[in-house]
């Protein structure tokens, strides 16, 4: 039987009730979790006591975005099985920062974010390209979130855009307002419980609807690229994505919030774990892309047939299904942006702006500037997000060589001493250029790769014809992190 | 009960079963076992129960729902060619279809192998009755020069990926409730598909591969290498490099 997918599956009421019901849910939960928040340690980093289960779950939570769920499917359209197996790949981001997140805790005991490290280990030269790809890519990867939901509920409801983008806005700025990195990490946890449970249904039901050879046969016979093995496009692509997040989680400060979050020792297990059920969500989710041909129905955006497929093949209680895991998989990303970039709003910018006016700066200031950075962030978000311009979605692909160039400088100032500022910023800048002019002269599937590729090049032999000598000490001093203007100048001459 | 009181009750009963869940998940210990272990084990019984009650909810639930538009199990058996043929014999329902325009009719080489096609939707009063008596929904169908169907819905837009090297050329059809064609497009959507060197291609699959490679070298020489020494306590300036 063919179905034709021409309108939501989910009547407005329902979508309204599960919206309302949600919403009510991860605010009172914010609010009972912020009580925990007594300092700005408890807000901004959870106490940095955070244990393997919540660690693993905030892990696979955060990962799993709306892009999961709509962009992965794309892929496969777009790319064939290779395009569904390279946007798993982004799970080796998670991998690959396993180890690093203990090196991370045991270095910086008490820091906060990515920014920090980046200002104590290469100074002004590296934070300055540093801090500017960060703010970049983290409000862009907002936007397109708040963007997300409003679509999705939007397909899947017809709840009229504005109120959908705006809900979801809003309730996560409040929670994440009310309880901090607590709530964020606690929320996180229901909703990956949510979201495993759910794709597991998902694919079940749609295993039992759907045979694996009827896909392989309409594709074979009505879109042959997709089932190559040499499709040139899809080759490309594979390792560019995981680029892409290698990128994404080590220069992310969501990802290093949550270094610090974990209590020492819990970090590489739940990074590990984390990316190990991350895996097969876009496969399954890839997979729904590749059978809507062969089931009938029509593909007229691409980034929707995964939840339109599933919504539209499991009946209401399905739909709901569907409609639940996305505003799950959404409030999980967007509440830990804004911690995240809240975070380093304040202990990166405002902090040290203030500092050199005033010795000293309280918890309670730091709280307030925290849910004021929050507010504005939500408020920008939903104004950028309001005319739901499709390109503002698509200029996150340009941070894949930005944040692909912030790759070197991360792992080399971590592991290594002889990496200098010098090496650092040249690396981001030059990766960022190449990646970008690669993206408009080839393609979005090879800027990361380009991107990282000349900054590995840049920064390899930066570091060896003009080396530094950095005492790994400095990122745990406190005294190092506010040093006084007459030191600062003093630390600013000696490095240029 | 109407399917809004069935959705909000399972609403209702899901998150008190969740908020017990989370406060039984979270609770004391019990002696002899460490509380890693007890929360694990609740974990699992709190995934195998979601498991097997939402399982037995989709088994119940879970049949094809056509959406809002019409199912289409009286799809047409003709052909598009047979549904062509059809309109040139003058059948007193039939009506000389309207013209389709695709909003970009030549597009530059696909090096991906896919497209988007769009054109401009009908409106079913504007076609004098020719949508059918009922004036019912439209559905459109987009064909390639071998007559095969690469999409069916009732959006004026469609993605045809997948294709291999080559020209392509597309032509949309309109269909009304009763499959008779009320529109097509005169001038085809065409495409010239020329997928990117395979060298290339690989040549930018080892370079990832390597790139990939000396990331992960990285990260395990600097763990072995580089132990993480003592703190420091006297503040230090950084050395000139």
């Amino acid at each position: 039987m063919i179905i034709l997918a021409s309108g939501p599956v989910l009547t407005p009421t329902a979508g309204y009730w599960m919206l309302a019901f949600f919403s009510l849910l991860w605010v009172g939960l914010g609010i009972w979790w912020g009580r925990r928040a007594k300092s700005y340690d408890g807000f901004a980093v959870a106490g940095r006591n955070v244990g393997l289960a919540l660690g693993t779950a905030t892990a696979v939570a955060t990962w799993i975005t709306s892009n999961t769920v709509m962009l992965s499917p794309l892929f496969a359209l777009q790319l064939g099985v290779w395009g569904a197996l390279a946007y798993s790949t982004a799970s080796f981001g998670l991998f690959a920062f396993a180890p690093m997140s203990g090196r991370i805790r045991k270095l910086m005991p008490n820091g906060f974010t990515a920014v920090e490290f980046i200002r104590r280990r290469y100074g002004i030269l590296g934070t300055i390209p540093f801090l500017l790809i960060s703010l970049f890519y983290a409000l862009t990867w907002l936007i397109s979130m708040a963007m997300a939901g409003g679509k999705l509920l939007n397909i899947l409801s017809g709840i009229p855009y504005p109120i959908g983008m705006t809900v979801v806005v809003v309730v996560c700025v409040l929670y994440t307002l009310f309880g901090g990195m607590y709530a964020v990490i606690g929320t996180d946890f229901i909703q990956s419980l949510i979201i495993l449970v759910g794709l597991i249904v998902v694919a079940v039901a749609i295993l039992t609807q759907v045979s694996i050879g009827e896909v392989h046969q309409h594709l074979q016979a009505e879109r042959p690229m997709l089932l190559a093995v040499l499709f040139p496009a899809a080759l490309m692509a594979l390792f560019n994505n995981m680029l892409f997040s290698f990128g994404e989680v080590f220069h992310s400060n969501v990802w290093w919030s949550r270094a610090f979050a974990m209590r020492e020792g819990v970090g590489p297990k739940a990074y590990a774990l984390g990316g190990l059920l991350w895996l097969p969500v876009p496969i399954v989710a890839g997979f729904l892309g590749l059978a809507a041909p062969a089931l009938g129905i029509g593909i007229s955006q691409p980034d929707t047939v995964g939840p339109l497929v599933a919504a539209t093949l499991l009946g209401s209680t399905g739909a709901l299904l569907v409609f639940v895991v996305i505003f799950c998989s959404l409030a999980s990303s967007i509440d830990s942006l804004l911690a995240a970039t809240s975070d380093l709003i304040v202990n990166d910018m405002v902090e040290p702006s203030v500092r050199k006016f005033s010795a000293s700066v309280s918890d309670r200031d730091k709280r307030f500037w925290s849910s004021v950075a929050i507010i504005g962030l939500g408020l920008l978000a939903w104004g950028a997000a309001l005319p739901n311009k499709n390109t503002l979605a698509e200029v996150l692909f340009f941070a894949g060589p930005m944040v692909g160039s912030c790759i070197w400088p991360i792992i080399g100032g971590l592991y290594f001493k002889r990496p200098s500022p010098i090496a650092a910023a040249s690396s981001m800048v030059l990766g960022s250029c190449c990646g970008l002019v690669a993206y408009f002269a080839i393609g979005w599937f090879v800027a990361s790769l380009i991107g990282a590729a000349v900054s590995g090049v840049t920064f390899g032999l930066l570091t060896i014809l003009v080396p530094g000598k950095f005492d790994f000490a400095d990122l745990s001093n406190p005294l190092s992190n506010h040093l006084p203007e007459s030191d600062l100048n003093t630390t600013l001459n000696i490095e240029q | 009960m109407s399917s809004d009181r069935q959705a909000t009750f399972a609403a209702v009963f899901t998150v008190k079963w969740l908020c017990y869940s989370v406060r039984w998940l979270s609770g004391t210990t019990p002696s002899g076992l460490p509380r890693i272990t007890i929360v694990w084990m609740r974990f699992l019984v709190l995934l195998a129960l979601s498991l097997s009650t939402l399982i037995s909810a989709s088994i119940f639930q879970a049949r094809p729902v056509s959406a809002q538009g019409p199912s289409a199990d009286n799809r047409s058996s003709e052909t598009p060619s047979q549904v062509s043929d059809s309109l040139d014999s003058d059948s007193q329902d039939a009506r000389k279809p309207a013209p389709l325009e695709f909003h970009k009719a030549r597009f530059n080489i696909a090096r991906e192998g896919y497209v988007s096609l769009s054109w401009d939707s009908l409106d079913t009063a504007g076609l004098d009755g020719a949508a059918g008596q009922d004036g019912g929904a439209i559905q459109y169908e987009v064909i390639d020069a071998a007559q095969r169907s690469h999409y069916r819905g009732a959006f004026p837009n469609a993605f045809i990926s997948g294709l291999s090297d080559g020209q392509h050329s597309f032509q949309v059809i309109a269909y009304n409730e009763a499959q008779q064609v009320v529109a097509r497009s005169n001038v085809p959507a065409e495409l010239t598909v020329e997928h990117w060197s395979l060298r290339r291609a690989l040549t930018l699959f080892f370079i990832g591969l390597a790139v990939f490679i000396a990331i992960i070298a990285v990260i395990v020489i600097g763990s072995w290498t580089s132990p993480i020494e003592t703190t420091s306590t006297a503040p230090q300036v950084a050395e000139k490099t």
